[in-house]
């Protein structure tokens, strides 16, 4: 269903895989081409675009940070760029973190996506491999002789 | 209208349904581990050094295959490009028969401080590594002729071919100074004569080559005749190390056109192919990934008959510069520089890019050697003047030793070696040999 506002600005709705609705302009909503495609494509007449890999939790946020990038082409990069600092700081750790690029990923969002990934790439700069490990609870599956194989083969990165 | 949680209740949410890794249990695997390949590369590729990157082999296995793939190095290296436009290659230059870097990184490196300061050290590579690999054997054995110690013999991008002759047997080393890898390759068993040796690495089937490239001739007949530098080879024999099957293989090269070679030269590897200058003013451009397509360029023509690479009027070097390939000529009697490049290997057209004259007339005298080119900039050269290295700005027509390069202690060889470039690389080439183990 679209409706229109005041502003003459059509709306779209947006169903998460929890079944949370949101009603986002268009213009905001078309910030991710996998929506922008799907309107084109004209799925959003009828109903609300289903998002079946994206939660509600994690679609709240990625529409705010659409909001801000659409509504914000005229302002002060600096300002976007703060902006966009205390947003992942507030995803909190790195499993909200992940989720929000992977619907990033889906919803086809380059500019989330970047920053996301950027976040979790400062996280683990400086880090050796075992607290990276620790820090994101990966399983070693190494064995001690494969571990020191691979330690051998790129002794150069671990001076 | 949607709902819409604020960020606290969000942040809340999200502590008490997943709990949060290392605290409460271990086996709860954090979804980074369900990432795919595609955006665990994009993660992986933002970290800010290939030192970092290659550190993250040790995590698991799953980062360990990913990072070591041709496809995340690729990502990596176009990342690291995107997000450091203006940096100049960054490298070094050695001159072959000292063992001793003649000038490490390039003169901006100096001035784009503001480029490198995510990096503790700005420089990646330490030549400690190879210049002891090189001369740990000379040092012990002052007596043995300069043919016989370890030698530098070539280098591609990042890496280096040395050799060492033993009991007439050529020992190659492929050698990486910023990985410190040193790679032995199958003894070589004949002794060298009139040579020409390269090296190339292919990026994309992560392998290299090696090639030995010599006249095929009765070697007496050189001696009988007198005129030995008349007649034109047809055909050469060709020796190659193929690191995909770790073996030496010989083949048989029958250049477009006849071309003279002077004594154990040293190539120019450039995108694949190597290069060697003439004797008779010509370019010889080889890829020994297709052997059967090699091309002979004739140079721009010169008033001395003698050309080669050096003689008493001139002194040639090639270079690659800004993605071209460049001939260097420096003209001894009209103390001027000149540059060409090359349009390509089918038109083998020389365009003139400079034409400079000597600022201070007369000062190349013949102790002047050992030209190179900036890979970066090709209106600036590098020289040996009286063992001291110097730089010439074409542009702005100075000519200054390098600063802070003090007197090197060069130690010439009988016959040219040659300036040899060591790109500090983004990425470092990781050479490995085939294994044959079924």
């Amino acid at each position: 269903m679209s409706i229109t506002t005041e502003n003459n600005e059509k709306m779209i709705t947006l169903m998460s895989s929890d079944g949370e609705e949101f009603v986002v302009e268009e213009a905001v909503a078309a910030q991710s081409q996998t929506i922008k495609h799907l309107i084109e494509d004209g799925c959003s007449t009828e109903g609300s675009i289903p998002l079946p890999n994206v939660t509600g939790r994690v679609l709240s946020e990625v529409i705010q940070y659409c909001k801000k990038h659409s509504s914000s082409d005229d302002k002060e990069e600096k300002e976007l760029e703060a902006w966009d600092a205390e947003f992942v700081k507030a995803a909190d750790d790195h499993v909200a973190l992940t989720d929000l690029m992977m619907a990033a990923n889906f919803l086809d969002i380059k500019g989330l996506l970047d920053l996301v990934a950027q976040t979790l790439a400062n996280m683990i700069t400086g880090k050796s491999p075992e607290e990276v490990r620790r820090m994101w609870n990966i399983k070693n599956d190494f064995t001690p002789e494969e571990a020191e194989k691979v330690r051998k083969e790129n002794q150069w990165a671990f001076e | 209208m949607g709902k819409k949680p604020t960020k606290k209740e969000m942040a809340h949410d999200n502590a008490s349904a997943q709990p949060k890794s290392g605290h409460q249990s271990s086996t709860v695997l954090s979804p980074i581990n369900d990432l795919d390949e595609h955006l665990l590369t994009e993660i992986l590729k933002r970290l800010p050094s290939a030192r970092e990157a290659t550190a993250c082999k040790l995590v698991s296995k799953n980062w360990c295959s990913l990072i070591t793939t041709p496809y995340f190095v690729s990502r990596f290296v176009d990342h690291y490009r995107k997000c450091h436009p203006m940096e100049p290659t960054r490298y070094s230059l050695f001159c072959a028969s000292a063992w001793y870097p003649l000038y490490s990184g390039s003169k901006r490196l100096v001035n784009d401080e503001h480029v490198y300061d995510h990096e503790p050290s700005k420089k990646r590579v330490s030549f400690s590594s190879l210049l002891k690999f090189l001369s740990f054997r000379n040092r012990r054995r002052p007596r043995v002729p300069p043919s016989r110690r370890s030698e530098l013999i070539t280098s591609y991008h990042d890496l280096v071919l040395c050799s060492r002759n033993e009991y007439d047997c050529d020992f190659y080393y492929i050698v990486n100074p910023s990985t410190k890898v040193r790679l032995p390759l199958p003894p070589f068993t004949r002794a060298k004569s009139w040579v020409l040796v390269g090296l190339v690495y292919d990026n994309q089937k992560q392998s290299f080559r090696v090639a030995r490239i010599e006249e095929r001739y009765d070697h007496q007949y050189r001696f009988l005749s007198k005129k030995k530098n008349d007649h034109q080879y047809k055909s050469y024999r060709v020796e190659m190390f193929c690191s995909e099957v770790n073996k030496w293989s010989k083949m048989v090269l029958v250049p477009p056109s006849p071309i003279r070679f002077g004594y154990g030269l040293h190539a120019f590897s450039w995108n694949c192919f190597m290069h060697w200058l003439s004797l008779d003013n010509k370019t010889f451009a080889y890829n020994p990934y297709n052997p059967s397509k090699c091309y002979v360029i004739s140079n721009p023509p010169s008033n001395d008959p003698q050309i080669g690479y050096q003689s008493k009027a001139q002194y040639s070097c090639l270079g690659g510069c800004q993605g071209s390939i460049v001939l260097c000529r420096m003209l001894f009697d009209e103390c001027a520089a000149k540059i060409w490049e090359l349009t390509d290997y089918e038109a083998g057209q020389w365009i003139l890019k400079h034409c400079v004259s000597l600022p201070n007339q007369g000062c190349i005298p013949a102790d002047f050697e050992k030209l190179f080119v900036d890979p970066n900039d090709n209106q600036i050269l590098y020289f040996m003047f009286y063992k001291q290295v110097c730089v010439w700005n074409l542009g702005k027509e100075v000519v200054e030793p390098v600063n802070g390069a003090k007197s090197y202690n060069v130690v010439t060889l009988p016959y040219y070696r040659g300036v040899h470039v060591i790109v500090d690389p983004i990425w470092p080439t990781c050479p490995a040999l085939y294994h044959d183990t079924p």
